[in-house]
Order: structure tokens, then C-alpha cells, then sequence
């Protein structure tokens, strides 16, 4: 889901995580390299799977 | 090559005969084709406690529809525990975890009576334990050259074991094994339509299959669900066959409810894009979606330990 659209095209994407696949985000946090907010590290992980796919 | 104890029990299994052995953690069980082209049915059970068993699904998903020299052989997903490894395995031998085991049914309603069948030859040989023939289970099939075709139809092909081709299973903990060359092979490819003898060998353990069997315990135990029955929520036997609903019982189920977080992932004009095509292309069904899946492929491709590439 995403809410409107800034005039530059950027979008704040609202993402849904169950309390098992959440587990993933504390573990990358507590890895200390993807950032500390949660918004922070799954940018971050997200952007890598898109370059790992060669996006 | 591990170096093996010496012999402990050799057994010459006649057409159509099974013998339940006790093989203990860090012995080796050697099948052999006696004269070769005869599938062979194998079963297993924890000696010390027989509800744990050879788990044929659990050990497929954990490796193919075929095993072959190096991988485990798991016990039934109840436990999920290593129970052999197979450490040789003959080319000849085409394993098998997809056919179901033979049974007297299946050659009555093709005309043939009471014929010999690897349910009942399994059963027989299990009797000597006070088993039933209701703890047999689905088999480890070996020298059983089966295909599927595109649709999932599966059939048999031309035994290819050779005389003296051998396959060694090295127990991971103390089992009673059971293997019998399987009844069904006069009457189709599985045995190229003849009944053979197997020959049936347990090794002792050795210093080096026990350092075996540790590092394999190293690596394949510890893990949550791999539970023994002190474990269980319910772990008595039921000693009656009937059914009754106990109206006292309050399930637990593994982290009931499932609850959602959301978090607001700000993404730019161009992040944008590349999700949209991902979209488009059906990853997901919207962005939220896809970042999610992302996230999660990720992190299953790049962090988890031990994980097969798919």
C-alpha cells in the first residue's frame, strides 16, 4: 500500500511484517550495519535484492 | 573410505524374507546385491523408543526425491533427527522415496491371490520386536529405478543393480533396521520379474564413524522442534484403538496468533519504478508486498546458515 505520491515521484510504501518474518528485522538490527530503525533496514535490504536481481 | 568396527551380524536374506537388526549409533549396515537386480525396501526405528522412525517425506524435502552418498537420513518430522548417513552407495543403486511400499491388494485385484509383498514381509520380520503391522512405514526404496513423467505419472524402469553392489548406512543413533527385498519384483521392472537374495551386514563402530556421527549430530541437532517425547504436550501411548475426544485438552498452537506490524518505508521516485515492475511482473500483488518478499528472499538467499541454493 502506498500513500500519495510526492511531487517528485518518491512514495512512503507501507510494509506488513507477521510477528515470525519480524524476527528477520531484529536480527539484521542487531547486525548493525543495515541502520537502526526498522523503515532504515528494510530500504536497505530491499535495495540490495533489487541490485542482487539485477535491478 | 571410513574404516568400519569389524563384523557383527551377517545375514543371508532369501526371497522373500526380511530380519529386523539392532544396528547402534556409529555401526554401519551394509545391503548387498547378493546377485543383483532386486529392489530392496528398508525401514527403521529408534531402538529405544520405536514411534520415532525413518521419515520418508521428511527425509525427501530435506533432500531430493532420490538420496544419494552423503545425505541424511532424518527421522520422522515428530523428532527430526538424524538416523543414518549413507556413506556408499553404489552407481547402480537408483534410490527411491516416492513409491509407496507393495501389499497383497495390489496383486489380488490384478488376478494373482495372496503374492508376496513388502508390507507383509516387513511386518513379518518387525513381529519379532512385538511390532504390528501397522508400525511398518513407507520405505527407504533401494535399487528401485523409478521415473515420473510431466503430469506426475510414476513407473518403473529396469533394475539396474549389479552383483556385489552394496549401499552403507551408517546409524547416527541406535536403531532396529529392517531390510527385505521386495516381494513385488516377479511380476514387473522394480526386480526385472525374478525374486533374489539380499545379503545383510552390520559393521561395529569404528573410531572414525563415531567422529562421523558427531560431527553430523554437530551440525544436524539442537534445533527447536526436534523434540523428544517428554516434550509433548501429549506424550502418552495410547493404549486403546478407540478414539475419544478429551474435553479437558486446550490446544497450543506455535505462536498463536499471528499478529502484523507495519512500518512506512519511504522509497524514492526511481525505488519506485523498480518495484512497480516487480509488481507488474507478479512478485507481489502491490509494493508493501513485494518489499516484503524481498526482504524476505534476501535474507533466506544471503543469512541463512546452510541453506541449498533453489
Amino acid at each position: 500500500m502506498a500513500d500519495s505520491p510526492s511531487a517528485d515521484g518518491a512514495e512512503i510504501i507501507e510494509v506488513t511484517f507477521n510477528q515470525q518474518q519480524y524476527v528477520i528485522i531484529e536480527k539484521l538490527k542487531a547486525e548493525g550495519h543495515f541502520g537502526r530503525a526498522d523503515e532504515e533496514i528494510i530500504r536497505h535490504i530491499f535495495l540490495e535484492f533489487l541490485r542482487q536481481e539485477g535491478m | 573410505m571410513l574404516q568400519y568396527g569389524p563384523l557383527k551380524t551377517e545375514v543371508l536374506l532369501q526371497p522373500v524374507s526380511g530380519k529386523a537388526l539392532p544396528v547402534l549409533r556409529g555401526e554401519v549396515i551394509r545391503i548387498i546385491q547378493e546377485e543383483g537386480e532386486q529392489c530392496v525396501d528398508f525401514n527403521a526405528f529408534n531402538l529405544h523408543d520405536y514411534k520415532e522412525y525413518l521419515g520418508v517425506s521428511n527425509t525427501r524435502s530435506r533432500n531430493a526425491f532420490r538420496v544419494k552418498k552423503g545425505d541424511i537420513i532424518w527421522s520422522v518430522s515428530s523428532r527430526d533427527r538424524p538416523m543414518f548417513v549413507i556413506l556408499e552407495i553404489a552407481e547402480t543403486c537408483r534410490t527411491d522415496l516416492l513409491g509407496g511400499r507393495c501389499r497383497a491388494s495390489l496383486f489380488d485385484r490384478r488376478g494373482y491371490g495372496l503374492h508376496t509383498n513388502c508390507q507383509d514381509t516387513l511386518a513379518a520380520a518387525i513381529g519379532e520386536y512385538d511390532l504390528t503391522p501397522d508400525d511398518v512405514h513407507d520405505s527407504l526404496n533401494l535399487w528401485m529405478n523409478t521415473e515420473w513423467d510431466s503430469v506426475g505419472r510414476y513407473f518403473t524402469l529396469q533394475n539396474t543393480g549389479r552383483k556385489g553392489d552394496y549401499v552403507d548406512l551408517l546409524a547416527t543413533i541406535d536403531t532396529l533396521s529392517v531390510a527385505a527385498p521386495c516381494g513385488s519384483g516377479d511380476l514387473g521392472w522394480t526386480s526385472n520379474f525374478a525374486l533374489r537374495p539380499i545379503r545383510v551386514q552390520v559393521f561395529e563402530a569404528s573410531d572414525e564413524t563415531l567422529a562421523r556421527v558427531k560431527e553430523i549430530e554437530r551440525n544436524n541437532t539442537g534445533f527447536k522442534g526436534q523434540r523428544t517425547p517428554e516434550e509433548f504436550k501429549v506424550n502418552k501411548i495410547k493404549p486403546d484403538r478407540e478414539l475419544r475426544r478429551n474435553p479437558s485438552y486446550v490446544p497450543e498452537f506455535v505462536n498463536y496468533p499471528i499478529t502484523n506490524r507495519s512500518i512506512q518505508v519511504p522509497l524514492s521516485a526511481e525505488e519506485v519504478a523498480k518495484t512497480n515492475k516487480l509488481v507488474a511482473a507478479g512478485l507481489g500483488k502491490d509494493a508493501g508486498e513485494v518489499i516484503r518478499i524481498g526482504v524476505v528472499l534476501w535474507y533466506m538467499r544471503n543469512r541463512e546458515p546452510g541453506r541449498r541454493s533453489r
